[in-house]
């Protein structure tokens, strides 16, 4: 009920949380490290390791963003977080084991199961204890470390895949160890910061979760903000996911420089997440840092597909990634737009169509391309054709942006803000 | 010209910003917290900063509603300057009918506060702290008592000129003179020089959509002259002026029949209505009136005790002229007021 304040227990439960998305974020990630081994291993083709690496984790995760959000909303924090980094762990274990396609693809399921709670776990350990004023702060700061973590864990882990001979089955066995440890972590130390009145902790009575939900999602506004997140997110994703290194070798730029300006992307988004926050927080305005990232978003975009300046598209790129960020504000607004025991739903909604739009517009794109090209390899104009499709999106964040996400002035705007009569104005200006 | 920020304790409330605010009030001995809902409406552009309180003794809800839908009226974009509305001011007296405050005396008479003082001198302290320092303007929003009807009517300080413009831009049929002396809330307004209008209408722990039309019509005509809302003021009614008011007590305890109603003139010595002997066995007695005025407020209670207010009259220099007013008023209303 009142606002939180900045406690050690609040920045410890925070910190776990950040290792169980670092954790979770390098799971989904490291496989494509390994490569060349699992694929020997296990016998696999292309098509079949992409199955395992990204696609199946990915749909499974994708699909439990809204039952995350619903299961912390009903079991809590502790008991939620634990579960899902004990499967985490087990299905490391079972995947470090597998000798055969099914259970390596069973285990990456459950992998994506597990995982799929790590950042709704972070944003509600960030709204369950870090004061109210910092929240877009702190939101920016987890998809850093989100961001940060994998990129600099990568890196190792190529080393040891290549040069040190260590065996992918082993990573995966140290991976479920890990697992275990923050489990154990998450058991002693992740709570739910109860809201108390004096020395009371106020209970939560049972409330009939699925009419509110329906009640929730009938909002426009929850929906907007999350089309806003998918879609200032979905470029930076695209292209260094997918075309953005072949369409960059068309342009004549080497794959030297092509691989850095999709990594110089990510670093503007890594920088981008706190930044935005903390301007944010600090003007206590949500809906112009959107606007201004939207803006940029879609300059970016038509820089990249249109100019040729190798040093105008480093600049371009960075921004594209900086723009990105505009999604943690998205997290931001759409928690003010939602009743405190539901928050959890809301942050679920927005990251469930941030993966959602990523997972069908990019096959879309893909198949627009593979109609164009009619077997051959696309040229230049034929990806500037299809690319049209990035420019609307872009476009369309602007304009979700610009005439539909109203301003929350980073207070909630179904709930009352509770006055803080130690910081009273009048006191201020009595002692100033 | 673009507004500024305000602060009231830690919040910081924006231009165009609405935001709803929950100020703790005193603690009770049980572990419940109570807040006061303040709503503020910080318009986009500079102007006048206008308080809008009711349900100073809890059971004030025309005030009440017409706070609410003045509140839901309003767009922060085409407001020039800042609502602060307060729909419950005494929230104990509203949640612990018919008690008033823990401490048993009128929110009103707690103005201006102590910090360290009683249960209603805490709240009134933060009130006037944070609330009634930043307005320009103030509207109280008040009701009859249980059973007493009142005719719609503003009363404001006849010495300040500025507050009589007001009251008429309130377009209500009768503005009479505040009393001052026993309402320490408008004895802190008027040290703080703020110019304050109450409004009251219909009677307590009633709806009177008529009242409360008036009411939120009123409240809009007054921001429009003081250029809070852009369209020009509506100068429909000429209101009538009235010093004084008085209320007629009853003599006797019984079954009370009036014979006059609201907006109507009685003569000195006119009967003005009966009250009988519940069980038929005394003589009925004629209630006279002892005094000429215009009755402004009825006890619709049918059994009443000896010493209950039961009329409200209010006298005027121009009675034909008053009645006339009043008459011409209710016609334009969509029910009836006087019957």
């Amino acid at each position: 009920m009142t606002n939180n304040q900045f406690t050690p227990k609040g920045f410890l439960v925070w910190l776990i949380c950040a290792f169980f998305f670092l954790y979770e974020f390098l799971l989904r990630t490291v496989v494509g490290s390994f490569q060349q081994q699992i694929m020997h291993d296990l016998n696999l083709s292309s098509f079949h390791f992409s199955l395992i690496s990204v696609a199946l984790f990915l749909i499974v995760y994708g699909l439990m963003q809204i039952p995350a959000g619903i299961l912390f909303n009903h079991f809590g924090l502790k008991k939620t977080l634990v579960v899902a980094s004990v499967l985490c762990s087990l299905s490391s274990v079972g995947f470090a084991s597998a000798t055969h396609y099914l259970v390596a693809a069973g285990c990456r399921m459950l992998m994506g199961f597990g995982a799929a709670f790590g950042f709704i776990g972070l944003l509600i350990s960030v709204y369950n204890w870090m004061p109210h004023r910092y929240v877009a702060i702190f939101i920016g700061l987890s998809q850093f470390i989100g961001t940060m973590g994998p990129m600099g864990a990568a890196g190792p882990l190529e080393v040891m895949s290549h040069s040190a001979g260590i065996s992918w089955r082993l990573i995966f066995y140290c991976l479920g160890g890990i697992g275990l440890i923050l489990s154990c972590l998450i058991m002693l130390f992740v709570d739910n910061n109860k809201q108390k009145a004096g020395k009371y902790i106020i209970l939560q009575r049972p409330e009939k979760t699925a009419v509110y939900i329906w009640k929730l999602f009938a909002r426009n506004q929850l929906w907007y903000i999350a089309l806003f997140s998918a879609t200032i997110y979905f470029t930076v994703e695209y292209l260094s996911e997918n075309e953005g290194r072949s369409f960059l070798l068309l342009k004549g730029i080497s794959p030297a420089s092509a691989s850095y300006m999709i990594t110089i992307a990510w670093l503007g988004y890594a920088i981008g997440n706190p930044l935005a926050g903390f301007f944010s927080d600090m003007y206590q305005r949500r809906k112009i840092v959107m606007n201004l990232a939207a803006s940029m978003g879609l300059v970016s975009v038509l820089m990249i597909l249109y100019m040729n300046n190798e040093t105008l598209l480093y600049i371009s790129f960075f921004l594209l990634g900086f723009s990105s960020s505009g999604q943690s504000i998205g997290f931001a607004t759409i928690a003010e737009q939602c009743k405190k025991p539901f928050i959890s739903v809301g942050l679920g909604l927005n990251n469930a169509l941030i993966t959602t739009l990523a997972a069908i517009n990019a096959p879309v794109i893909g198949l627009v391309l593979d109609t164009i090209k009619e077997g051959n390899t696309p040229s230049l104009s034929e990806y500037l054709t299809v690319f049209n499709i990035l420019i609307a999106v872009a476009a369309t964040s602007l304009l979700v942006s610009l005439f539909f996400i109203k301003e929350t002035f980073c207070k909630s705007a179904v709930e009352y803000t509770y006055l803080n009569l130690s910081k009273s104005s009048s006191k201020e200006v009595v002692s100033s | 010209m673009k507004n500024n920020k305000i602060t009231i304790c830690d919040a910081t409330v924006h231009p165009g910003e609405i935001a709803n605010l929950a100020l703790p009030l005193p603690e009770l001995y049980s572990c419940a917290p109570l807040f006061m809902p303040i709503k503020v409406i910080h318009g986009e552009n500079k102007g006048p900063c206008l308080v809008v309180f009711s349900v100073l003794k809890g059971v004030e809800l025309n005030g009440l509603e017409i706070a609410n839908r003045i509140i839901e009226y309003l767009d922060p974009s085409r407001l020039s300057g800042t609502i602060i509305a307060i729909p419950v001011m005494n929230v104990y007296g509203l949640t612990h009918y018919p008690s008033n405050l823990p401490t048993g005396n009128d929110l009103a008479n707690c103005f201006p506060g102590e910090e360290n003082g009683t249960y209603g001198e805490r709240i009134a302290y933060l009130v006037t702290q944070e609330i009634l320092k930043k307005a320009d303007y103030c509207i109280e929003l008040e009701t009859g008592d249980i059973n007493h009807n009142i005719l719609p009517q503003v009363y404001c300080n006849f010495d300040n000129t500025k507050t009589k413009e007001l009251a008429k831009a309130f377009q209500s049929p009768v503005v009479t003179n505040v009393a001052l002396e026993e309402h320490k809330l408008r004895q802190t307004a008027e040290e703080l020089q703020i110019p304050l209008l109450v409004y009251q209408g219909g009677e307590a722990m009633r709806f009177d959509e008529n009242a409360i039309t008036l009411g939120v019509d009123g409240i809009k005509n007054v921001m429009r002259a003081i250029d809070m809302l852009r369209r020009e003021p509506i100068q429909e009614v000429k209101p009538i002026f009235s010093r004084e008011e008085e209320w007629i007590l009853a003599n006797k305890g019984g079954i009370l029949r009036p014979t006059v109603s609201l907006g109507q003139t009685i003569e000195e010595g006119e009967i003005i209505g009966t009250i009988s002997d519940p069980f038929g066995t005394d003589e009925t007695e004629y209630i006279q009136s002892p005094h000429k005025g215009i009755v402004v407020g009825v006890n619709t209670s049918p059994l009443i005790y000896e010493g209950l207010r039961i009329f409200k009259t209010a006298s005027f220099l121009d009675y034909d002229k008053a009645e006339a007013a009043i008459e011409e008023w209710d016609k334009k209303q969509s029910d009836s007021f006087i019957g």
